[in-house]
């Protein structure tokens, strides 16, 4: 009986897993940011948007697309709707002020930006290798 | 048997859950041009005010390095020439804001000294300690409207040389400011930085 229930419990888990993995408009937008296709994430993320997903993610990555095309007010207004929607998220927050630090002339990086970039060169790195 | 049945289940499904959980986020870098670049068409001409240079090693003179970079390298990437600025020709012209562009600052050198175990006399079974030194480099430079005295750009740049040979300051000195120079233009010029943001999956 009780291995029974645990099959179900694994089988309810599994289903649970593939259901994430359904492309959504959303993370089509994700995978395109990630190949640096950023106006066409931008794109997929405002569908999202339209379809009725107003999520903090969603206006957190649209902020980041916009701050790509250099569009620094419209991504803060973006950074600072996702807050709105999740007050306490801590990237969304690093996010914001990292942006802020690049409206406001004269700040240099800090130290976590610092640790992300290398961080990021060496996954770079080892993909090159 | 059952036991063993459970346990080996338990840790399947442990395994299965963990390959779906995901991190939040996913790290990206953006390109980004600086806000605060300087608006050099704005300026008719540049001056360079020579560089004042501390606690280098007696031996060593840094001076001919840091004004050939100010006065043949950068002209090359402002697309402008830079001339050596002299107070008496500039003082006796009648300027005007946006006439003249002053660059300078200062820069100064800090050796720390260790000791670290010879890697050629240890495979031979020695163990013998050598002194290398670490050399760091702080530059304060500036670019400064001659009329106003504005600083329409200045920044503090660092960096840091872990194994310098003491024998060869020269060289030692060139790889710093190689760097150290090569991170100023990329600032005032606004090139390609790159930052970091957080995108949510």
């Amino acid at each position: 009986m009780k291995q029974i229930t645990l099959l179900i419990v694994a089988a309810f888990l599994l289903a649970g897993c593939s259901a994430t993995r359904v492309e959504t408009e959303y993370k089509f937008g994700n995978k395109l940011a990630k190949r640096g296709l950023w106006k066409e994430a931008h794109y997929r993320w405002k569908r999202a948007l339209r379809t009725g997903q107003n999520t903090a993610a969603i206006h957190n990555n649209i902020a980041i697309s916009l701050e790509f095309q250099n569009k620094l007010e419209e991504a803060k207004k973006e950074y600072e709707e996702a807050l709105k929607l999740s007050p306490g998220n801590e990237y969304i927050k690093r996010n914001l002020s990292r942006l802020k630090r690049r409206m406001n002339p004269g700040m240099e990086p800090d130290a976590e930006e610092r640790k992300d970039l290398k961080r990021m060169k060496k996954k770079e790195m080892g993909k090159r290798k | 048997m059952k036991k063993i049945n459970i346990i080996i289940l338990s840790v399947i499904i442990t395994f299965l859950v963990g390959s779906c959980s995901t991190r939040p986020v996913n790290l990206v870098r953006i390109p980004v041009k600086s806000v605060n670049t300087i608006n050099f068409l704005k300026y008719k001409n540049f001056a360079y005010v020579p560089i004042k240079v501390e606690k280098f090693p007696s031996e060593y003179d840094p001076g001919p390095s840091i004004d050939y970079f100010f006065l043949n390298d950068l002209p090359k990437t402002l697309k402008k020439p830079v001339s050596r600025y002299e107070p008496e020709k500039e003082a006796s012209s009648e300027l005007k804001e946006g006439d003249l562009l002053l660059i300078g600052g200062d820069l100064s050198l800090e050796i720390k000294e260790r000791n670290v175990i010879d890697d050629d006399k240890e495979k031979k079974g020695l163990k013998v300690f050598v002194k290398i030194e670490n050399w760091e480099v702080s530059f304060n430079v500036y670019f400064r409207d001659a009329v106003t005295g504005k600083d329409v750009f200045s920044r503090t740049i660092k960096d840091s040389y872990k194994s310098a040979d003491r024998n060869k300051p020269d060289y030692n000195f060139e790889f710093l400011f190689k760097n150290i120079t090569e991170k100023l233009i990329r600032l005032f010029m606004g090139l390609g930085r790159m930052e970091v943001r957080y995108l949510i999956k």
